[in-house]
């Protein structure tokens, strides 16, 4: 079991990272978009306190807004020429192709977030020094939950009439406590003055959503796939 | 068949009776509140929604739980009816609390939890009718079994989360946690509404249902 | 002193009247339909 796994796993990694299709997106999208908000928030001639108190409501908002975007596309390969169906008939567990696709959506839609929190810090003058390893772990833990969904979601819009249209319609709302989870423990973070740490109430609720959407993901994806 | 017309006729009646007392209570004998004055009777058709809503997702829960498990068409039709009517009580309960805070407080929407978490679970519903109808028709009864769950499990997640978010004030009237329902006619009155339009939730959960099936059955005869 | 509000009660009575004699004719036509159905399901099998 392991084997596949691994095997997945590369094969996933390395699909994106040859094509580079969703990483090139991404990354090009969160330019074009970082750009548009930081001339939207510098509009306002806000002090740089406040302009540090928007950061997270801008990073996370690019964030939900771009890794929607293209992680619609991640199934696409695989439904083409009915790839999918011949992997699930080699015997592999769907949950397997399910926690495949999802790291490797995971490192791919966290590499384009790392790349949107740098641009965005520097168009907006934001020091984010002081919180870097602590903005890093809320980052890796609100990419991997949003990936365990999105995956799960992403299948079910490959395969619909409107393909990616419809993808921001059942997923987004689903994801709701991850987005105000990952906007108040950002917040928490830079607010400063509060001591800060993950056994606090939102850092907290980041944690418990990546273990149900992983475990909803690992249930109940093989119900999609073997239809 | 006739037992079938007869037990419809039967729950239409007496949800229709109890609709009716429920709207006597409501604007005949229930007396104006202190501090809000007549606007309040809008609570009663507000709360009673919000409880109707709840108990529709509860049924998309179980009857979406039960497709998986028997892949049946009746647990399909009642999810999707479910879902619909659901998301109809869910708007009259967003409607219904902002007229009733334009008017008692001036504002139409206010960022503080309750609204915020109808909001969130009427788009959760949204999402649900979405992929219900641009689904692919041969596997959208299993999505959306299974985003019906996502979205049931959700919903406590939201209520308790959103309680949790840092408010400026507290707008939304602590009605029944606070003692403020001290009157019993205000209480039987709640009572009666929400038994009504759960009643009337449950009656349009049912019916919807079987238009979908006589629907299919409709179909397959044709072809 | 109680408060009470005729016109808005036989308003809204109106109106839930409406609704619920449209969902008694839902429920009249569906059931017409079903029997319609099985009658022709058992002359199928016939």
């Amino acid at each position: 079991m392991m084997n596949s796994f691994v095997t997945l796993l590369r094969k996933d990694l390395t699909l994106e990272f040859r094509i580079k299709e969703m990483i090139a997106v991404y990354l090009a999208m969160s330019l074009i978009f970082s750009v548009v908000l930081a001339f939207g928030i510098s509009s306002a001639f806000l002090y740089q306190e406040e302009t540090l108190r928007l950061y997270p409501a801008a990073l996370w908002t690019l964030f939900f807004f771009i890794a929607t975007a293209t992680i619609g596309r991640s199934f696409e390969y695989e439904l083409e020429n009915n790839v999918l169906s011949a992997v699930v008939l080699t015997g592999v567990s769907p949950s397997l192709i399910y926690l495949s696709k999802s790291l490797s959506n995971s490192a791919v839609i966290g590499a384009g977030h790392f790349f949107s929190a740098v641009i965005l810090a520097i168009l907006l003058n934001v020091d984010l020094r002081p919180f870097a390893l602590n903005l890093a772990l809320i980052s890796i833990l609100s990419v991997t939950a949003y990936a365990f969904l999105g995956t799960l979601c992403a299948f079910f819009s490959s395969v619909s009439k409107l393909k990616h249209l419809l993808l921001p319609f059942i997923l987004l709302p689903l994801l709701f406590p991850l987005i105000l989870a990952s906007l108040e423990s950002t917040q928490l973070l830079i607010s400063g003055g509060i001591e800060f740490s993950f056994g606090a109430f939102w850092p907290s609720l980041l944690i418990f959503l990546n273990v149900v959407y992983l475990i909803l993901g690992l249930t109940l994806f093989k119900f999609a796939v073997r239809e | 068949m006739k037992n079938l017309l007869r037990i419809d006729i039967l729950a239409i009646s007496l949800t229709g009776i109890i609709i009716a007392y429920a709207n006597y209570l409501v604007f005949m004998v229930v007396p104006n509140e202190r501090i809000m004055g007549a606007v309040q009777r809008i609570f009663y058709f507000h709360v009673g929604s919000a409880i109707a809503c709840y108990v529709a997702f509860g049924i998309v829960f179980v009857s979406s739980l039960a497709y998986l498990a028997r892949r049946d068409r009746v647990s399909d039709a009642i999810s999707e009816a479910a879902a619909e009517v659901g998301f109809v009580f869910a708007s009259i309960v967003l409607l219904s609390g902002m007229i009733w805070g334009k008017v008692a407080w001036n504002t139409w929407f206010n960022w503080e939890p309750r609204l915020v978490s109808f909001l969130l679970l009427w788009m959760i519903f949204l999402g649900y009718i979405f992929l219900r109808a641009f689904g692919e028709p041969s596997r959208v009864a299993t999505q959306c079994a299974i985003i019906g769950i996502i979205g049931a499990l959700m919903v406590p997640v939201v209520i308790f989360s959103v309680k949790l978010l840092p408010q400026v004030f507290q707008l939304h009237p602590q009605v029944v946690e606070k003692q403020g329902l001290r009157e019993p006619l205000f209480v039987s009155t709640m009572f009666y509404s929400m038994g009504a339009l759960t009643l009337l939730n449950l009656v349009l959960i049912w019916l919807r249902a079987r238009i979908t099936l006589t629907d299919e059955k409709l179909n397959e005869e044709t072809w | 002193m109680v408060d009470t509000f005729p016109g808005l009660f036989w308003g809204y009575t109106a109106i839930w009247a409406i609704l619920v004699l449209y969902i008694v004719r839902l429920a009249i036509r569906i059931n017409r339909l079903e029997k319609r159905i099985k009658s022709s399901e058992d002359s199928h099998k016939h």
